[in-house]
C-alpha cells in the first residue's frame, strides 16, 4: 500500500480515526461499501456459475451454489453453436477500424481547431459545440435512410461496417477532448522547433504526436469500450448473420439457446473487454475522466 | 486610380496567400466535417423537415403539414408513453443521480482496499450494454431460475414476476442502467474529491464541524458544479432511453415500459410509419429544449440570489 493512500484525507481526519466516533464511522462506511459492492459482484458470480452448470443442474430446485463439475465440453459446444470465433474476428475488425477512424478524424479536427486555426475555424468550433447538444437518437430514421442510400454516390452501406466507422469519425465530444488537450501543449516547444526550421509536418510528427500519447490512449480505451459491445446500429444495418458483431449476436441468440447456454454467450461477450480492463486498469481507474470545457 | 488597382491586387494576393496558408489545415479537418455532415447535420436537418411530409416507407412524399403530428398525438398509447418517459426520468434521478456522488464520497474515506471497490463498481461500465441488459433480464427471470427469485425462495418467500409486473418494470430497467452506468460517473466525482485541499478539512475540524457538516460545507461544494451538469446530462440521456427496454421488455407488458424513444423506433422500423417516427422525435426535441432552457434560467436565478 502506498503511503499517500493511507495519508489521504477525506472528511474523517487521520487523528479522529483513533477516537471511538471516528473508528465506528469508518467501520460503518467500510461495512456499507462491502455490502454495496455485493450488488455488483453477486450478479457477475451468478452469471459465471450458472453458465458452467449443465442445463439440468441450472433448472433444479433448490438451486446448487457451485456447479458440480465444470465441463469444457459445454463451453466448446456453445462456442461452436454461436460461431464465436467468427463473431470475435468480425467484432475485432469493426472495433479496430472504428477506433482508428476515431483517433485520426477527431484527432486531426481537434488539432486544427486548437493549433492551426485557419480563418473561419472559430465558426466550426461553435458548430461542433452545438452538435454535442443535439440528441443523437433523434435522427435515427434519416440516418438509416442515408446509410442505405448514400447521398451523391448512391451506395447501400447495409451489411458493411461503414456506418459505424463513419459515425466514429464524427464525434463532437472527442474532437473537443482532443482540442482541449492540444490547447494544453506548451507553445514554446513548438515555437522553438519553428525557430530551428522544422516544417509544420515534422512539428506534428516529432513534437505533437509523441506528446499526445496519453489522450490517444484515453480515447482509444473509450473507443474500444464503446464499439466492442455496440448493439443498435449494427442491429439495424447488418442482417447477415456471418457479419454481425457480438453485441447483435448476443441479442439474437436469446431466442435460440437455453438460459444457461445464453449466459455462457454473455460471458464470451464480456471476456475481451474485461481483458482490456485488467491490462489497463491503472490507467482507466486513475482518471480517464478528462472533462470537456468549452 | 493606379493606387486603387494596386490595392485591389494586393488584397486578392492577400486572400490567395491566406488560402494557400490555410488550405492544408482545412484539408486536415475535412474527414471530420464530412463524417459529421453525413451522420449528424444532414440527418438532423432532414428529420426536422421530413416530419412535415408524407413518408411512403423510406421515400419522401408530398408536404403533409401537421398530419404526422396529429397521428402521433391521437395514438391511444401516446399519453401513456409520455408519462412512462417521465417515469423513467423520475426514477433515474431518484435512484441513479445521487448514488454515484454518495458512493464516491464514501469511497474517498476508504484508506485500504479502495482498489477493490473501484474495480467492483466500475467493471459493469466495461461490459457491453446489451449483455448487461440481458444479464439482468435473467436476474429478473419470473421463475425459480432467476437470481432474485432464487434469493426470495432461499429466504422462504414466494417467487414473483419482476419485469412482467407493470408497476415496477420501469424501476427495474432504471436499476439495470444505473448498475451499468454509475461506475464512470462515480470515478469522475471521486477524482474531483481527491483534489480537495486537506487544509479545508483541518480548518473545519478546528472549527468543531462534525462529519455531516464537513460533508455539507467542504465535500459537496467541490462537486456541486459537476452535479448540476450531470443532472442535465442524465435527464437528457434518460429522456431518450430505448435500447434497454428494447432488449429487456420490448416495451411490454402492455406498453408499461414503452418510452418515447422506443415508440419512435417502432414507428420507423416495425410499422414503417417513418413520418410518425420523425414527428415523435420532434416532439421529444421540443420537450428537451423546453427543459434545458427552463433549467438554465432556474440555475441563473439561484446563482443570482447566492
Amino acid at each position: 500500500m502506498k503511503k499517500d493512500d493511507i495519508d489521504r484525507v477525506g472528511f474523517i481526519q487521520p487523528i479522529e480515526l483513533k477516537t471511538f466516533k471516528g473508528k465506528t464511522t469508518y467501520i460503518m462506511i467500510l461495512v456499507f461499501m462491502l455490502l454495496f459492492s455485493l450488488i455488483f459482484i453477486v450478479p457477475l458470480c451468478w452469471m459465471l456459475l450458472s453458465a458452467f452448470k449443465d442445463t439440468q443442474e441450472f433448472l433444479q430446485i433448490p438451486p446448487s451454489l457451485l456447479p458440480k463439475k465444470i465441463s469444457l465440453e459445454k463451453v466448446k459446444e456453445v462456442w461452436t453453436f454461436a460461431n464465436m470465433g467468427r463473431t470475435y474476428i468480425c467484432t475485432l475488425f469493426m472495433t479496430a477500424v472504428a477506433v482508428l477512424t476515431m483517433l485520426i478524424s477527431n484527432g486531426l479536427a481537434g488539432y486544427v481547431l486548437s493549433r492551426l486555426k485557419p480563418k473561419g475555424s472559430a465558426v466550426v468550433k461553435t458548430i461542433v459545440l452545438w452538435t454535442m447538444m443535439v440528441p443523437s437518437t433523434l435522427s435515427i430514421a434519416p440516418k438509416f435512410m442515408t446509410f442505405v442510400d448514400m447521398p451523391l454516390i448512391h451506395v447501400n452501406l447495409s451489411n458493411t461496417y461503414w456506418p459505424m466507422w463513419i459515425m466514429a469519425g464524427a464525434s463532437a465530444y472527442y474532437t473537443l477532448l482532443f482540442k482541449n488537450f492540444f490547447d494544453g501543449i506548451s507553445s514554446s516547444l513548438i515555437e522553438a522547433a519553428e525557430v530551428d526550421g522544422c516544417s509544420k509536418l515534422s512539428i506534428f510528427f516529432k513534437i505533437v504526436l509523441p506528446l499526445s500519447k496519453p489522450i490517444m490512449i484515453t480515447v482509444a480505451i473509450f473507443g474500444i469500450m464503446g464499439n466492442w459491445g455496440t448493439f443498435f446500429w449494427p442491429y439495424l444495418m447488418i442482417k447477415d448473420i456471418e457479419l454481425q458483431p457480438i453485441g447483435v449476436r448476443v441479442f439474437m441468440l436469446k431466442e435460440q439457446l437455453s438460459v444457461d447456454r445464453h449466459l455462457m454467450v454473455l460471458v464470451f461477450a464480456m471476456i475481451p473487454p474485461m481483458i482490456v480492463f485488467l491490462f489497463l486498469q491503472k490507467r482507466i481507474l486513475g482518471g480517464l475522466s478528462g472533462g470537456v470545457k468549452g | 486610380m493606379r493606387i486603387k488597382t494596386e490595392n485591389k491586387r494586393s488584397k486578392t494576393n492577400k486572400i490567395i496567400a491566406t488560402a494557400r496558408r490555410d488550405l492544408p489545415a482545412w484539408l486536415l479537418i475535412v474527414p471530420f466535417l464530412l463524417c459529421a455532415l453525413i451522420t449528424i447535420w444532414l440527418p438532423t436537418a432532414k428529420g426536422i423537415i421530413w416530419s412535415f411530409f408524407d413518408m411512403n416507407g423510406y421515400t419522401v412524399g408530398e408536404f403533409a403539414g401537421l398530419k404526422n403530428y396529429i397521428q402521433v398525438f391521437t395514438n391511444t398509447d401516446f399519453i401513456q408513453t409520455v408519462l412512462n418517459t417521465f417515469k423513467y426520468v423520475f426514477w433515474s434521478i431518484l435512484i441513479g443521480f445521487w448514488l454515484p456522488a454518495f458512493i464516491a464520497i464514501l469511497l474517498n474515506e476508504i484508506r485500504r482496499g479502495s482498489g477493490y471497490f473501484k474495480f467492483a463498481i466500475y467493471f459493469p461500465a466495461m461490459v457491453p450494454a446489451v449483455a448487461v441488459s440481458l444479464l439482468w433480464y435473467y436476474i429478473y427471470f419470473p421463475d425459480a431460475t432467476g437470481l432474485l427469485n432464487m434469493i426470495l425462495l432461499k429466504l422462504g418467500m414466494e417467487s414473483m414476476a419482476w419485469l412482467q409486473n407493470a408497476n415496477i418494470t420501469i424501476i427495474l430497467i432504471v436499476i439495470t442502467s444505473t448498475w451499468c452506468a454509475m461506475g464512470s460517473t462515480m470515478l469522475i466525482y471521486y477524482s474531483a474529491l481527491q483534489n480537495i485541499n486537506r487544509d479545508l478539512y483541518e480548518a473545519a475540524l478546528l472549527d468543531g464541524a462534525g462529519f455531516i457538516k464537513r460533508i455539507w460545507h467542504v465535500t459537496l461544494p467541490q462537486i456541486s458544479g459537476m452535479l448540476l451538469i450531470n443532472f442535465v446530462g442524465q435527464v437528457i440521456t434518460v429522456f431518450q432511453i430505448f435500447e434497454q427496454p428494447l432488449a429487456m421488455t420490448g416495451g411490454g407488458p402492455n406498453n408499461a415500459s414503452m418510452s418515447l424513444g422506443l415508440l419512435s423506433y417502432k414507428y420507423a422500423f416495425q410499422d414503417y410509419k417513418v413520418g410518425n417516427s420523425l414527428a415523435t422525435n420532434m416532439i421529444m426535441l421540443v420537450m428537451l429544449i423546453i427543459f434545458t432552457v427552463f433549467y438554465f434560467s432556474l440555475e441563473k436565478k439561484t446563482d443570482n440570489t447566492l
